[in-house]
């Protein structure tokens, strides 16, 4: 019942956003920023090279997020620290389903992607905090996951592009047992594939 | 990445009694008489019947130091002055080494105010078969003091998650009830989860995520031959069996939603049995096999319902609480373990499904999944000390806890073997 209703909401959200004519970039909110903090070495040791490539690029309008960017990620700009694509973690709210607003306009960056790119497949990937019953927990993540992989296809993203899965409780980002943690581990994962 | 190995003869668990042990029965094992030609046994008889006896909660046995004398013959017992250690029961045993590998176990229980036997038995045993003989001895004094059947030759099985450098890598284990001689039977660097033994105790079905996505399989335990049985789109979860042992419920999103599924074994046809846009899980069958339980959030938050395994319509059991899930039937089928949830905090309660009453066993923070021993007299759990996740027992009637303390690595979800 809730994710019936959770759906229509996000349809109206949607119609709603594109009738405006203008998504507004909202500004990024404090735990987006943390995920930030929680990338891997691989993509710090990344961010520095990306930093120089960044200065020869600045002020060159693009349309496709792709393009513009360091030629070597050309091919993986998820991988570049400097493009949008590269923020793949959303968080939700305890108990809760429903993709939070100031992600709307991240996945809508992920579909224009992937639409212009249909035989590009990319991995969806609901998560739990640690509280309740973990079987119960894999239901929950599977939720959060299909409500991001439904905008994505609402935005024109092929069903056969995004294989959604999920890991409940059973893959934590943070292994404490605090509100922070369980803040980390509300999360959805777009995962694209290695190259 | 999967393996299959032995892991070494040591406990892995140790059990540490955490509260309260009035009221229970005293009784002194002492420590049995040995005959041989080499140096003893490593394997102490009396420690592992002490052991399983305080284990139970239902027996306060002398510790081995406050014994003054330590008869092994009935000859040697002077009855007097275990009456006056207060003792109520007495038990005096020897080994004999009879061949090369081969010994011979005798023991004796006694009353002692009515200085009497009340049962006693020789038992043959290889060096290997020692430790199961201990607990199979503690079975029979169990059962001729409380009238009820011990569980103390049962295993439990349970997973791992060991984690270095930030790689996990998920074991499920089998171990005696008491944590010794843990055998690993899967290794995955995927998760592992929901472990569930067949009605006779010889297979196991669980929750694999290796590929990344989740499938059930039914292993069978003496050869280590694994069957994948549902990998559908989708949720895979839960693996219930009927106890007949003929068919597995389970949870299956494939038609766009969870919802509770029973597959057939043999004929490897599925049915259907809730539909609802809800979230449904978690399914546990009655002892008749015509009813299953299971978790839904249908309506709002998850509680407790049944349906009849054929489906149709369900009836909710839980009202008490705002989160009630993961139940799981007594040997009995009187009563249902669940985790309820309660303003943050998780824990074990009791359902009884005839007065529909709660009572609330356990003291949580985040206690979870369930599992009665097969003579009900004991659950265990998950539950996590110092961040660290671990297995606890509690007894049925709330009195006894106990807390498993593992050798290394992240314990949960534990599954008590049948009979």
């Amino acid at each position: 019942m809730k994710s019936f209703i959770t759906m229509i909401t996000l349809m109206l959200g949607i119609s709603l956003l594109a009738s405006c004519g203008v998504l507004k970039k909202k500004d990024e909110a404090e735990d987006v920023a943390k995920s930030k903090s929680t990338t891997s070495s691989e993509t710090d040791q990344a961010a520095t090279e990306g930093l120089e490539s960044a200065e020869e690029f600045q002020g060159v309008e693009t349309n496709d997020i792709a393009d513009g960017t360091n030629s070597r990620y050309k091919d993986t700009p998820w991988d570049d620290p400097q493009n949008p694509l590269s923020e793949t973690i959303i968080y939700f709210e305890f108990d809760s389903s429903e993709v939070p607003q100031k992600y709307f306009d991240l996945i809508l960056k992920h579909a224009e992607y992937l639409s212009s790119r249909t035989s590009l497949q990319i991995s969806v990937e609901g998560h739990a905090d640690e509280r309740g019953t973990r079987e119960y927990n894999i239901a929950l993540g599977e939720q959060r996951a299909d409500a991001v992989a439904r905008l994505m296809k609402l935005q024109g993203v092929e069903e056969i592009q995004v294989r959604t899965v999920s890991f409940g409780e059973e893959k934590p980002l943070s292994f404490e047992h605090n509100e922070d943690a369980w803040n980390r581990n509300r999360r959805v994962e777009i995962v694209y594939p290695n190259p | 990445m999967l393996s299959i190995f032995s892991a070494s003869s040591r406990a892995e668990l140790t059990i540490e009694i955490t509260q309260g042990i009035e009221g229970a029965l005293p009784i002194a094992v002492v420590p049995f008489g040995w005959q041989g030609r080499d140096k003893q046994s490593s394997t102490d008889i009396a420690s592992i019947v002490s052991a399983d006896l305080k284990r139970s909660g239902r027996f306060n046995p002398l510790p081995a130091d406050n014994m003054l004398t330590h008869p092994h013959l009935a000859a040697q017992i002077k009855f007097r002055n275990w009456r006056a250690l207060g003792q109520d029961h007495l038990v005096i045993g020897h080994i004999r080494e009879t061949g090369v590998d081969q010994y011979t176990i005798s023991f004796q229980l006694f009353d002692v105010y009515r200085g009497e036997q009340l049962t006693g038995y020789t038992i043959p045993s290889s060096a290997r078969e020692l430790r199961r003989n201990a607990h199979r001895i503690s079975d029979i004094i169990y059962q001729a003091l409380t009238g009820e059947p011990g569980a103390f030759t049962t295993r439990i099985a349970y997973v791992v998650n060991e984690r270095k450098d930030k790689q996990s890598s998920y074991k499920l284990r089998v171990a005696d009830s008491d944590g010794y001689d843990p055998k690993t039977i899967v290794t995955s660097k995927e998760p592992l989860m929901s472990p569930a033994w067949s009605p006779d105790a010889r297979r196991i079905a669980y929750v694999s995520f290796e590929n990344k996505k989740p499938s059930i399989f039914v292993q069978t335990l003496s050869n280590g031959k694994r069957d994948k049985i549902a990998s559908y789109r989708g949720i895979n979860g839960a693996p219930a069996w009927s106890p007949d042992g003929s068919q597995l419920a389970l949870t299956l999103s494939k038609d766009g939603n969870p919802d509770i599924f029973v597959l057939n074994l043999i004929s490897r046809s599925l049915r259907k049995i809730t539909r609802n846009y809800a979230i449904d899980t978690e399914p546990a069958w009655a002892k008749n096999g015509r009813t299953i339980v299971f978790t839904s959030d249908r309506g709002g938050r998850p509680q407790l319902y049944s349906v009849s395994a054929n489906g149709g319509k369900a009836k909710r059991l839980t009202f008490e609480g705002d989160y009630n899930a993961r139940a799981t039937f007594s040997p009995d089928g009187k009563r249902l373990a669940m985790v309820q949830g309660s303003q943050g905090v998780y824990r074990i309660a009791l359902f009884d499904l005839e007065s529909g009453r709660t009572r609330v066993l356990t003291n949580g923070r985040f206690d979870e999944s369930p599992s009665f021993s097969p003579n009900g007299s004991m659950i265990l759990y998950a539950s996590q000390h110092a961040g660290q996740g671990l297995l606890s027992a509690v007894s049925a009637d709330g009195r006894v806890h106990q807390r498993l303390v593992s050798g290394g690595g992240e314990v949960r979800e534990p599954a008590w073997s049948p009979l």
